[in-house]
């Protein structure tokens, strides 16, 4: 017993040693090591931000600096850690644009998110969030028990990785993640009732209001064969009247897309290129 | 509660305190807490559950005393009758009502006939198949008068539910378990630990081979019409290490807890991916059921004497009730039967009991011949295994279509998929321990066992599948 709490008490310092000094894998790990930066435009999501936004060929637009901060399977909450972790170390921005779909109906943190947040359980913030969520005392006790439990997020294959310092698929210097090539355009459907309000929603308001900042909402393109596309985006921009909304943009370009949610990387560039010069040039 | 969970590495050494520091100076104490422990180790799936295993301990209790106290014969067989009946009525029903149900259905839509039954949504209580058939050896140890029956109703309730091996064996024969709750047990350090290293190479099988093989055979088999051969290969290979890993994994650790309570259990498992030939393998391969089949099923059927078609009868009979025994689907019946006409051959020629010790007994590696023999084993009891994990017979025999047929052998899918050249690594890290402990129930001894100890430790912690909490196999069972 004394023996395999020692290896448990060994291995969970070098793997927290490694996730907080090795070169950013993740979009978290890189907010927490880069300190005192600034960026004009900042994109919150999931994976439709992350794959959909091209910021070079924003900043090359609008000349203004963009980061992607989009994350596959983020939920807005997810993105109101972002945006507290960002201020922590002083990570400024002007303005911030927000995905809202279907994702207007989640709550909370999603399972992937919380996990590349387990190494940096020590910074009082991430602590402090994950108690709100919820992280089981187990894993705050027990130590090296956070990285089994989230063992294919932050397990062994990552911690090697880390190690070998080997770049993510994603520059995370820019953030965006393209899907190649066109792929199954199988249905799939909106929630039948959006909710009536998001506060998550409502508190990333107040926070980006109290920095004197902008908040942006956008809805990136879906294929028309998603189910109840129209009647959810009718509920969608009743609750947020000033949502640039752009889900049906293509729905007769079916070369642009890699499956139903997500544009391939000409469809995301061709969108970021009308975003940056529809909107983004007009707020300004 | 399950072996690889928090709360039974709560539970163990609460029960092993209590054990061995507070009521061991009494056996009738020590019995009943190994009850107690019993039914709340089994009651937390379901506490519903516990009223089958106490009918089925009562029924088998009072027929093993009213045997005792009759000399008529006959009285005696339609005692093992009510027993038979009983308890494979329960299994019956649980098990395989929905299964007879749809074939009865079936059978009269073949003439035209439409029938309209609803089938019951019947949960399966966990273990049962384990259970039955050991109260079942005993009322027949009892009737073939090889046992006497037991008196104390505690030790004969401890005797069915003992918790480490209650829900998925060994199936332990009366003979061997119940005396063991009559003798005064005194505490065996050396014991102990050998237990302990059971239990931890048993969590390396379960935990980082069972569970790791899991994750790949799930994503192969669910979509083998999209993969290649090499990738559907590779998830046959995978799924005899998921099945053995699992299923020896927890024998072990049911061996090494119950030595942690002085109690010795059968061994189950032999190394069997080690045989070099069908019917060797199932002198090595859940030990405990081929072994309870042959006693009370093969033997009296006639065994091996007789005639050649009477051989061959039961050999399949053998067989197909034990693939039947797994569960109610044509799958695992098929799996029997390609056992079955795997092991016809060597019963021919009279060679299925050639290979009765280990192979390369006197040397450090097999021979050509033995390594060959094993591998032509390990193909046949894989593409078996197919049958058993596939959901329908057609889609086994889909994924052996296209095992065969779809020549593109790239290697894309072990460079991209993740962890995967660790899970063949540590399947490795499996066989060489296993080989070079071929001897031993377990690899910790020798000179170096404690640098075996921590390797093991270690890859436990660091690639055993913690987030994906799976069952053991067998429970289904």
């Amino acid at each position: 017993m004394v023996m395999v709490t020692g290896l448990m008490v060994i291995l969970d310092t070098m793997y927290s040693y490694v996730f907080k000094a090795s070169e950013p894998r993740s979009k978290i790990q890189k907010i927490l090591q880069v300190s005192e930066r600034h960026y004009d435009y900042v994109f919150l999501g999931s994976s439709r931000t992350e794959n959909h936004i091209d910021c070079e060929i924003i900043t090359k637009i609008t000349g203004r600096s963009c980061i992607n901060f989009g994350i596959s399977g983020g939920t807005i909450g997810d993105m109101l850690v972002l945006m507290k972790l960002m201020e922590v170390n002083k990570v400024t921005y002007d303005k911030v644009f927000l995905q809202v779909d279907y994702n207007y109906n989640h709550k909370g943190l999603s399972a992937n998110f919380k996990a590349r947040l387990m190494p940096f359980v020590n910074e009082p913030l991430v602590r402090k969030e994950l108690d709100i969520v919820g992280m089981g005392n187990a894993q705050k006790i027990v130590p090296f028990y956070r990285f089994m439990k989230n063992d294919k997020v932050i397990g062994f294959r990552e911690f090697v990785t880390s190690v070998l310092n080997k770049k993510p698929r994603t520059d995370l210097n820019v953030g965006f993640a393209p899907k190649e090539g066109i792929g199954n355009i199988a249905a799939t459907s909106f929630p039948k009732v959006i909710r009536e309000s998001n506060t998550e929603i409502e508190v990333l308001k107040d926070f980006v209001q109290a920095n004197k900042k902008e908040l942006f909402f956008f809805t990136a393109p879906y294929c028309s064969e998603v189910n109840g596309r129209e009647r959810a985006m009718k509920q969608i921009k009743k609750r947020l009247p000033e949502l640039w909304d752009y889900s049906n943009l293509y729905d007769d370009t079916y070369e642009y897309f890699y499956n139903c949610g997500h544009l391939n990387i000409h469809g995301a560039q061709d969108f970021s290129r009308i975003i940056a010069n529809r909107e983004l040039l007009k707020t300004n | 509660m399950l072996f690889n969970s928090i709360d039974f590495f709560i539970f163990l050494p609460i029960c092993f305190v209590v054990y061995w520091f507070v009521v061991n100076r009494e056996l009738s104490i020590q019995n009943s807490l190994i009850l107690v422990a019993s039914y709340v180790f089994y009651g937390w799936w379901d506490y519903r559950f516990l009223g089958l295993i106490a009918l089925s301990t009562l029924v088998d209790y009072s027929i093993g005393r009213m045997m005792v106290v009759t000399t008529l014969y006959s009285r005696r067989k339609l005692l093992l009758g009510i027993s038979l009946l009983i308890n494979l009525g329960l299994l019956g029903f649980f098990k395989y009502y929905n299964f007879f149900l749809e074939g009865w259905i079936d059978a009269w839509s073949g003439i035209g006939i439409t029938m309209h039954a609803s089938s019951l949504q019947i949960i399966l209580p966990v273990g049962i198949s384990f259970y039955t058939f050991q109260t079942l050896s005993y009322t027949i140890d009892v009737y073939r008068e090889k046992l006497k029956p037991e008196k104390n109703l505690i030790n004969f309730a401890a005797y069915v539910a003992f918790f480490p091996q209650l829900v998925a064996g060994p199936i332990e024969r009366a003979t061997n378990l119940l005396p063991q709750f009559s003798r005064k047990r005194i505490f065996n350090s050396d014991y102990a630990i050998s237990g302990i290293h059971l239990i931890i190479w048993g969590l390396f099988k379960k935990v980082v081979i069972a569970d790791s093989c899991a994750t790949y055979v799930n994503a192969i088999f669910d979509n083998y019409q999209d993969h290649n051969s090499l990738t559907l290969a590779l998830g046959a290979v995978y799924f005899s290490f998921q099945i053995y890993g699992d299923f020896s994994g927890y024998s072990d650790i049911a061996i090494g807890t119950a030595r942690l309570f002085g109690f010795d259990l059968m061994r189950n498992f032999n190394l069997p991916y080690f045989s070099r030939d069908i019917a060797e393998f199932w002198r090595r391969w859940h030990i405990s059921l081929s072994t309870w089949f042959r006693d009370y099923l093969y033997i009296p059927l006639g065994g091996s004497r007789g005639s050649r078609s009477k051989q061959l009868r039961n050999v399949f009979i053998i067989f197909l009730v034990s693939g039947f025994w797994h569960g109610a689907n044509w799958t695992f019946i098929v799996w029997g039967g390609l056992h079955a006409l795997f092991f016809i051959p060597l019963l021919l020629i009279n060679t299925n009991r050639k290979n009765l010790n280990q192979a390369a007994s006197h040397t450090v590696l097999p021979s050509l011949k033995e390594f060959f023999q094993m591998l032509v084993t390990f193909l046949l009891t894989t593409i078996a295994w197919i049958f058993f994990r596939a959901d329908t017979v057609g889609h086994a025999w889909a994924y052996c279509v296209r095992l065969f047929t779809q020549g593109t052998f790239k290697m894309s899918y072990l460079n991209i998929e993740r962890y995967s050249i660790e899970l063949l690594g540590v399947i490795v890290v499996l066989i060489l321990f296993e080989w070079f402990h071929r001897k031993n129930d377990h690899p910790f001894v020798g000179r170096y066992r404690w640098i075996k100890i921590v390797t093991i430790i270690l890859l436990l912690l660091i690639l055993g599948v913690y987030s994906d909490h799976q069952e053991f196999i067998y429970f289904q069972f």
